[in-house]
């Protein structure tokens, strides 16, 4: 039996497609067979931040209603082995689908992948709902930023509420340059907000939007820092204990200024 | 890079500024608070139910004007319930007891208490005789069909007796 896993934020633009897309890619990579859904249906972005939207001919919604088999939905991306996508149809509602039927086809892929993750669109609604159903586990995205923040807080109370009683986060975006600068809130201060465990920290990287463009995730490039801390963060998935290294950026004259500025 | 943390770090040592850090930290605890404590809607719909149920036990009380709300501020967050009486209802302490242990209700009715006999002597107001009816039938009365002209014949009766539709009467409570 596979384990079903919902990655989700609350606010919208965080990285939780990118999040999926790279986990799935690490995890496959680790050999695990893997396969990430888009719940996002009328807004689906997986398949494009994967690069796969070309080969998008069945979705959820067909096998949901009948129209064609799971397999033949089932988008098998080639440069990993045993990584597969399932697209969500483009041209309909989020109303379209409802919680058991999400939940049974979540089922359904448990019996032959060992992960299935799946990617929660933005807000609390229905699509939240549905993309929760089948979930046993629960990984909330998250930015150091208030406004992202704030939604995780809710959602983790959503998820708690909804039986998923042990989400954990991924801080994503964080900068040490802007942290030691005092202008973005650092890990501890996040960790006290939300309480709630820490799965890994992803660096802001500016090789994220170049992957994106080519549609390859991170963790299939040379190693980047956010593409490795993809890959410790699967390993962690996968029960390894890795810490969470703490990222530094600071230059010999930054560390002057800060020891000359005292506040640092 | 250096450079730029030496500018911003300059600008802000001139300014006297906290660093935005502090800032998002102290906003979101503030926010936080008030997002855990938000309360569904329903909830207090149905606490409002509640309360009407047991308030028009004891008390004839101005449905429409009856508030249930849970107010906020920076520092704490009370349920506040602001319950406007119309008049006590002719009940008794005794009658409570007594109904509790299983008398009927007509034995009640033959028996008027001290608060039953009170808005009958001071009648002042004007349109007496409905009124005054409305409040012998006690227990037995329709609660809230003559609600809107019951106030000034209560509030003229008796003195002591917090009522008509100004509010007098509030109940609240609070956490933190």
């Amino acid at each position: 039996m596979g384990r079903p896993i919902v990655i989700t934020s609350g606010k919208g633009g965080v990285g939780k497609t990118t999040t999926a897309a790279n986990l799935g890619t690490a995890l496959a990579l680790l050999g695990q067979k893997v396969v990430v859904v888009d719940a996002d249906i009328g807004l689906r972005n997986l398949d494009v931040v994967m690069g796969l939207e070309s080969r998008v001919v069945f979705t959820s919604m067909d096998v949901i209603e009948g129209k064609c088999d799971l397999n033949k939905a089932l988008i098998r991306d080639k440069r990993a082995e045993n990584l597969y996508i399932l697209a969500a149809a483009q041209s309909r509602n989020k109303s379209d689908v409802q919680p058991e039927q999400m939940a049974r086809l979540v089922k359904e892929l448990e019996q032959q992948f060992d992960f299935v993750l799946i990617d929660c669109p933005a807000g609390i609604e229905q699509g939240f709902d549905n993309a929760v159903a089948g979930a046993q586990e629960a990984i909330v995205v998250v930015t150091p930023e208030v406004s992202s923040i704030r939604d995780a807080d809710r959602v983790i109370g959503l998820l708690q509420a909804k039986g998923l009683t042990e989400p954990r986060y991924i801080l994503n975006r964080y900068s040490p340059r802007l942290v030691e600068q005092g202008e973005m809130l650092d890990r501890s201060d996040v960790q006290e907000i939300l309480a709630i465990p820490l799965l890994g920290i992803i660096p802001e990287d500016q090789t994220i939007i170049a992957s994106t463009n080519r549609g390859k995730p991170l963790v299939l490039e040379a190693s980047t820092p956010a593409g490795a801390a993809y890959v410790r963060i699967a390993r962690r998935l996968l029960g390894e204990e890795i810490p969470i290294p703490e990222f530094r950026e600071e230059t010999g004259w930054s560390r002057f200024f800060r020891m000359l500025f005292g506040r640092g | 890079m250096a450079l730029n943390d030496l500018v911003v770090r300059l600008l802000r040592w001139f300014q006297g500024q906290e660093k935005s850090k502090e800032t998002a930290k102290n906003r979101l605890r503030l926010i936080l608070i008030q997002d855990r404590v938000g309360v569904d809607p329903g909830v207090v719909d149905s606490l409002r139910e509640d309360l009407l149920a047991l308030l028009t036990k004891y008390f004839d009380v101005n449905v429409e004007e009856m508030e249930v709300e849970i107010q906020r501020d920076e520092e704490r967050t009370a349920l506040v319930v602001n319950v406007p009486i119309l008049t006590l209802k002719g009940r008794h302490p005794s009658d409570f007891r007594r109904e509790r242990e299983g008398a009927t209700a007509s034995q009640e009715k033959s028996e008027p208490s001290p608060a039953d006999g009170s808005p009958n002597k001071g009648q002042k107001s004007r349109s007496e005789g409905s009124e005054e009816k409305a409040s012998e039938s006690s227990d037995q009365e329709s609660p809230s069909a003559t609600t809107s002209e019951i106030p000034k014949a209560a509030a003229s009766s008796s003195a002591p007796r917090p009522s008509t539709d100004s509010g007098a009467s509030s109940a609240s409570s609070s956490s933190s």
